[in-house]
């Protein structure tokens, strides 16, 4: 039997496993949640019982987080040059010395309640695209859930789009399915399903020629995109085990959205960026692309969890016996910063939004699972991939905490004996030099952000201001890092550890000044 | 373009070990003190300690033995200084222009911080003359307006009401004897009242003095000492901790509480306690009684419960000074001087006001006063 038959190839969470699997899904449910935690617990225990030992563990960690910062901010360097060039590159002229004219693109958009306005700026995109449109097959993927209202909007556009692309397809997923979570995942499955049966079949489209790129709604693609992704689907020895992501840049509203939001928003592309550089670590996110006879063979995405965008691409590790990767495209697509009427409630917003990101710890326990269960993956596949995601997640929820809030802890708690020696004094002005050479690396932050953002709308005032505070904004980074990544991190830990799942995928409000 | 290739990334990685490598025991080793040092021609390392002043005046020249080592900051008060070769003593001079030098010698322990404190009065203290009258321009004049022996006998608002309320913290029990409340007159009481005055009465054991202070419906003892005189159930652990023989707190002469500290006369001197082992005793309490650090990293303290501030002459007098724990204000015969309790090393003390027959209050309405002969003068620190 294939992995991808197995009962647990699309798990969710351990209640949905019996017996002793039941029990490892569970144990392995609490792990991540159990590291972090045992960290920060640690370090606070060693604080007040063995200070000495807290601070030589914090210093000799500082320094790592130091090299690792300086890693990655050469990642982040060159993937910056990359994007740079990708976007200038002529990519149809290098598609014309290939043939690629049977390449079908199947365009997901997957909406609830979001404005005419939103899916009008997405699907415009779409049409101006510097590629033969013929071959975009779009969806326009709504829910039952969200009324006529908005099944009209679906209809509205259809007819106005209608000729600008190979085909356009309403699809309206029903409500209130058993097994299904209220969320994109169940959605986005069954419209790749509708389309394959009204157009793919019914057009006699072979599989293994389309590529299905699942949006979010907000998403606008730069005019190469489709060219771009027809080049590198075509230029891999083995298409149909590669799923491609973009570099999501949420530039639709970026100069709308209040400051915090616009760096949290440039941090997570930043984060992207960086994991577009290690191929190894980089799985799906948001919007991304799968061959389209991949993606059917393993049942399309999972229907009953919520972080669906990574989840498809360990659904494919695990039914191709590790054999799949994820392929860095290094060219962007656009997407909206969390903008709301207020700025406490885009906050909120933000933290609910990462919270979600976060929650994608989920695949932890099915990537463990799937590890003892699939014998047919290389131990030492295994072995990387393991570290790479747990060190990944316990780093989010982690490493901020320790680096802004527990370098002063011995001080605090080591008691007075501790407080009479040099160490003690030497902590903090150690802990802050090394964390003020490695925060200079916002500096590069900065000019990269300046460089990505979009231009100022016209009717914008005091210009000159706004371009200063875009520039400054990255002082607010070391609160962004804490309260929008590891306190969502923990928070989403803690649930998954607790065994409290979140079975509503929550859908990121789209909201643009108008 | 591609992405960077697992070549390159991992060369990356290994020169990132490679300085990590290099970095943490550099900069764990000079987190913990050591350095390398020259003996001769043989280098070695060495663990070296440190000392923290703490300061509450900025940008004062620090010396350390003569030699000039820093000044310290406009916002960032404190020094640390380190770096020193452990088991010297060392003779730390601060200066200021406008204040008193400050001079400590101070013992450095390998791999620990010697703290201390400050006590840099400005070298001319600016005093304000509290006048007893008023002249008909409103300006203070030490001219009665009308025969001196009726107004100090029976000061019914003609004294100023600052004058009155300064004078009155030094009147000891017989003087405060001689008022007959019903002669005083409700507007002088009411005055009395609202100012809200909390006068410390020394030597304030006779019933007379007591029912006065009820009479007047003022508060004219130290709130603590109150307590502990009315409270003739069980001592308080620190009893035993100081030593104490007496019944009770208000036994003891020139009682003065300052958070954990408690202070009294004996014999001329200044008794200072630390009344809650629980609490950490201030610095100077401790002494390391050997050198270097025990295995978790800690020198061996020994800490004290008392300290005494001995004189030449008796002290008459003290009270902590404002703002200051470790710091005392004391009267002997020849002045007022500031003095340190901290005694590793000669303690410093600086004058505040000298002069014979003087006398001090401090009270958190009035500030600082000093009585000379019958001029009452504010002094401002």
């Amino acid at each position: 039997m294939q992995y991808k038959d197995t009962p647990y190839f699309h798990v969710a969470h351990a209640r949905d496993l019996k017996g002793k699997d039941r029990l490892i899904y569970r144990l392995l449910e609490i792990l991540p949640g159990f590291l972090s935690w045992g960290t920060l617990i640690l370090i606070v225990w060693l604080a007040a019982y063995k200070p000495v030992w807290a601070a030589v563990f914090i210093i000799i960690f500082d320094l790592y987080w130091l090299m690792k910062t300086v890693n990655l901010s050469i990642y982040h360097h060159h993937n910056w040059k990359r994007i740079r060039h990708n976007i200038k590159k002529d990519w149809r002229g290098l598609l014309q010395n290939m043939r690629h004219e049977h390449i079908y693109h199947l365009i997901l958009l997957p909406f609830y309640k979001e404005g005419r306005d939103v899916l009008e700026n997405t699907i415009d995109a779409l049409a101006e695209s510097d590629y033969d449109t013929s071959k975009l097959l779009l969806v326009i993927a709504a829910e039952e859930r969200a009324g006529e209202e908005f099944h009209q909007i679906a209809r509205d556009l259809k007819e106005k789009y209608d000729g600008q692309f190979g085909d356009i397809l309403i699809t309206i997923h029903p409500k209130d399915i058993p097994g299904e979570i209220a969320g994109k995942g169940p959605n986005i499955t069954y419209a790749a399903e509708e389309a394959r049966i009204r157009i793919l079949d019914f057009r006699n489209i072979p599989y293994e020629n389309v590529i299905c790129s699942a949006f979010d709604v907000d998403t606008v693609v730069y005019p190469k995109y489709f060219a771009c992704l027809t080049w590198h689907f075509l230029s891999e020895e083995d298409p149909q085990k590669v799923s491609f992501q973009p570099v999501p840049l949420y530039n639709n509203n970026i100069w709308q959205a209040p400051m915090l939001s616009r760096v949290a928003a440039i941090s997570s592309t930043f984060w992207q960026m960086i994991q577009q550089e290690r191929p190894e670590k980089l799985v799906t996110f948001s919007s991304h692309s799968i061959p389209f006879k991949a993606l059917h063979e393993v049942g399309y995405w999972q229907k009953n969890m919520v972080s669906d965008d990574s989840r498809i691409y360990w659904n494919l590790f695990m039914a191709n016996d590790g054999n799949y990767k994820t392929i860095p495209i290094s060219y962007p697509v656009s997407m909206d910063a969390n903008l709301a009427e207020s700025t406490w409630k885009t906050l909120q917003n933000i933290y609910r939004q990462h919270k979600r990101w976060m929650w994608g710890v989920e695949n932890i326990p099915y990537i463990l699972f799937g590890f003892i269960k699939n014998k047919k993956i290389a131990l030492k596949e295994k072995l990387h991939r393991t570290f790479v995601q747990v060190e990944g997640f316990w780093s989010l929820a982690t490493n901020p905490i320790i680096i802004l809030l527990l370098g002063w802890l011995p001080i605090v708690m080591g008691g007075d004996a501790f407080r009479d020696t040099v160490i003690s004094y030497n902590l903090p002005n150690i802990t802050r030099t090394i964390v003020t050479v490695a925060m200079l690396g916002l500096i590069l932050s900065a000019v990269i952000s300046i460089n990505l953002l979009p231009p100022m709308p016209k009717e914008y005032k005091k210009r000159k201001r706004r371009w200063v505070i875009a520039t400054l904004q990255w002082i607010f980074v070391p609160f962004t890092i804490l309260f929008f990544g590891s306190l969502p991190g923990l928070d989403s830990q803690t649930r998954l550890m607790t065994g409290q799942y979140i079975g509503k995928f929550w859908v990121t409000p789209k909201h643009r000044k108008k | 373009m591609k992405p960077l290739s697992k070549k390159t990334r991992l060369k990356l990685i290994v020169l990132s070990l490679f300085v990590f490598l290099i970095l943490v025991p550099m900069v764990l080793a000079s987190s913990f003190g050591y350095r390398i040092s020259s003996l001769g021609d043989v280098l070695t390392l060495i663990k070296t300690g440190g000392i923290y002043i703490h300061s509450d005046i900025n940008n004062t020249e620090i010396y350390i033995n003569d030699k000039y080592y820093k000044q310290s900051g406009r916002i960032l008060r404190n020094t640390l200084i380190s770096d020193l070769s452990p088991n010297k003593t060392y003779k730390v001079v601060i200066q200021k222009e406008g204040y008193n030098d400050w001079r400590k010698e101070l013992l450095v322990y390998p791999s620990l911080v010697t703290e201390s404190a400050i006590l840099m009065l400005p070298s001319e203290i600016e005093t304000e003359q509290i006048f007893p009258y008023e002249d008909d321009d409103g300006n203070g004049t030490t001219t009665a307006p009308v025969a001196n022996d009726v107004v100090s006998d029976d000061p019914k608002g003609l004294y100023t009401e600052e004058y009155f309320m300064a004078d009155i913290m030094f009147f000891d029990e017989k003087r405060l004897a001689e008022f007959d409340i019903d002669e005083l007159g409700d507007d002088l009481i009411n005055r009395l009242i609202d100012s809200g005055l909390e006068i410390d009465l020394i030597d304030s054991e006779s019933e007379s003095a007591l029912d006065t202070e009820s009479e007047l419906g003022l508060d004219l003892a130290d709130e603590d000492s109150l307590n502990a005189t009315s409270t003739e159930e069980e001592k308080p652990d620190y009893f035993e901790v100081l030593g104490l023989e007496v019944e009770s707190l208000d036994d003891l002469e020139n009682l003065r509480e300052k958070n954990e500290q408690i202070a009294w006369l004996e014999d001329g001197n200044v008794i200072v306690g630390w009344r809650d082992l629980n609490k950490t005793q201030h610095y100077y309490y401790c002494l390391f009684s050997e050198f270097g650090p025990d295995d978790e990293g800690y020198g061996e303290t020994e800490c004290r419960t008392k300290i005494t501030v001995d004189w030449e002459d008796q002290i008459k007098y003290f009270e902590f000074l404002p703002g200051r724990d470790d710091v005392l204000v004391v009267l002997t015969y020849s002045g007022v001087y500031a003095v340190e309790i901290d005694d590793r090393s000669e303690r410093n003390i600086q004058p505040i006001y000298v002069g014979e027959g003087l006398q001090f209050r401090i009270s958190d309405d009035l500030g600082f006063v000093v009585k000379d002969g019958k001029d009452l003068y504010r002094i401002d620190l």
